[in-house]
């Protein structure tokens, strides 16, 4: 499984295994420990959260801090975004 | 890096969805005046022109009001695909307004001009509504059953608005058509089940899980619920275009309202049993006051087939104005009530603070409307629908006023918690 992620999202295995789960938290919450979380993200850092669906009010918040995002919605409905500073 | 979803500048203004907002306690004020201006004549019979000028109050004035300034915000995040135009919806919600007033003017004994003036701008209103919303909503790249409910209930609207401007064009000095009763049928399901029921459920497949953390329902019973909805919407549509009834047993109108039966089954059995148990199953129980409003509108939900069975058999004219009375304030515009109250401020949580988060303190969401406020809305609002009930049982002028008077009340506490959020800095 986090192989596959790894190789979807172009990612080292090990920050894969570094999934947070943020499906246990009532909107607007995954978009605010997104936001902190990645606003402290190094260079080579990734963000890998999974989420009830995709989140699109987070996209453009993400673009205007220079992120990159990758997002894979599994057949459980739920989405995995991966998220890293713009190289 | 594969990048979906919106720009900055394609999500629409604050303020598009927000005047619609605010206008929703302008709608239950209007629906409060009326009954202070006619008294007990608006709930005689539903065939009144003081009923109906008291029921489009609610469904054009709430409803309609609440559910289009969610739709121009919510299908660029649940479809992930911006509405084309957004600049006009101030324009969509003047005439809409404008259309209302006419409209009402017209019914409660006005000239027939009120209500040409009322079908041209519903017509106009209506059309660059539902035009670029269709575009958007058609070229979405996210086709789950959210989207496809939306969509169901959006052609809805665009069905019941041809029907509802002929029928309304015989207000407009115009004559009724001779099938009048049948199609007036047809408007009220579609109305009712497909524009106001179907949105009502697709919405809560998306806000319910992500404010409430109830289990999501499973993609197969969505679609099955969408079928049998889609099936309860065509079945009268075909009966009124076949103008068929069964000789001697049921008149074509009848015929129509019993073929909604799977439609109804849908969204005033299925949807609210669902969805109150996944209430109940809840992964963090805490006390949340915008609960007891959809708790509130699911339970009144349940009520809904045995009343208008009721409704449909017993000569006694207080049935159908019972039915409408719940089905309107009881059932939709109570849930309507519930979502704003987290609607409203998530989106100022968004637009105001979002950007900020990780930069600076921002103020969290729940924190922009307290539950003192949400309980006193609720407690106004509960009061005049279980009021309504009691007017319209004793059929009384100064019962149905003071039904008036509660609505009046009801308005201002809406509006007064829209303004606290609204204005939060």
């Amino acid at each position: 499984m986090n192989q596959s992620i790894a190789d979807y999202f172009s990612v080292l295995e090990e920050d894969v295994s570094r999934i947070i789960d943020l499906r246990g938290l009532e909107a607007p919450e995954p978009m605010v420990k997104i936001l902190l979380t990645c606003s402290e993200l190094g260079p080579d850092d990734t963000f890998v959260g999974r989420l009830p669906h995709a989140p699109h009010p987070l996209f453009p918040h993400l673009e205007a801090r220079g992120l990159d995002w990758q997002l894979r919605e599994d057949t459980d409905g739920s989405t995995l975004i991966a998220i890293r500073r713009r190289s | 890096m594969k990048t979906i979803g919106l720009s900055l500048d394609q999500a629409p203004q604050l303020s598009i969805p927000a005047s619609f907002f605010l206008s929703v306690p302008i709608g239950v004020l209007l629906a409060g005046g009326i009954l202070l201006n006619t008294g007990n004549a608006a709930l005689v019979s539903p065939w009144m022109p003081q009923a109906l000028a008291l029921t489009h109050a609610g469904t054009l004035g709430v409803l309609a009001m609440g559910m289009i300034g969610a739709l121009y915000q919510m299908t660029p995040v649940v479809a992930g695909a911006p509405v084309p135009l957004t600049r006009i919806a101030h324009i969509v919600h003047v005439l809409l307004l404008i259309g209302l007033a006419g409209f009402v003017l017209r019914l409660l004994g006005g000239s027939t001009m009120a209500m040409t003036v009322a079908i041209l701008c519903l017509s106009i209103a209506l059309l660059a509504f539902l035009l670029p919303l269709g575009w958007a909503l058609l070229r979405a790249p996210t086709n789950d059953e959210t989207v496809q409910g939306v969509r169901l209930a959006v052609a809805s609207l665009a069905v019941i608005t041809v029907i509802g401007l002929v029928s309304a064009s015989g207000f407009a000095g115009g004559v009724f058509s001779a099938n009048r009763m049948l199609w007036v049928q047809v408007h009220l399901t579609l109305a009712l089940l497909g524009w106001v029921g179907g949105l009502i459920m697709a919405v809560s497949w998306q806000v319910i899980p992500m404010f409430y953390l109830t289990p999501n329902l499973d993609k197969a019973t969505k679609r099955r619920l969408l079928v049998l909805l889609l099936t309860g919407l065509i079945l009268p549509l075909l009966v009124a275009i076949s103008g068929v009834g069964i000789d001697g047993y049921l008149s074509p109108s009848r015929l129509a309202a019993i073929a909604a039966l799977p439609a109804a089954i849908v969204i005033w059995l299925l949807h609210p049993a669902l969805t109150l148990r996944g209430i109940r199953n809840r992964q963090r129980k805490r006390s949340d006051a915008s609960l007891f409003f959809w708790q509130a509108g699911l339970v009144n939900g349940l009520l809904m087939i045995p009343i208008a069975v009721a409704a449909l058999l017993l000569p006694d004219p207080r049935w159908q104005v019972l039915f409408g009375w719940l089905l309107i304030w009881g059932w939709a515009a109570t849930i309507m009530f519930g979502m704003l109250t987290r609607i409203v401020p998530f989106l100022v949580w968004f637009h105001r603070y979002s950007a900020r988060v990780g930069l600076e303190i921002v103020p969290s969401m729940r924190s922009l409307l307290s539950q003192r406020r949400i309980k006193t809305v609720f407690i106004l609002h509960l009061s005049s629908v279980l009021f309504g009930v009691i007017a319209i049982y004793f059929q009384t002028d100064w019962l149905a006023q003071l039904m008036g008077l509660l609505l009046v009340a009801s308005a201002f506490g809406i509006a007064n918690m829209l303004m606290h959020v609204l204005q939060s800095r």
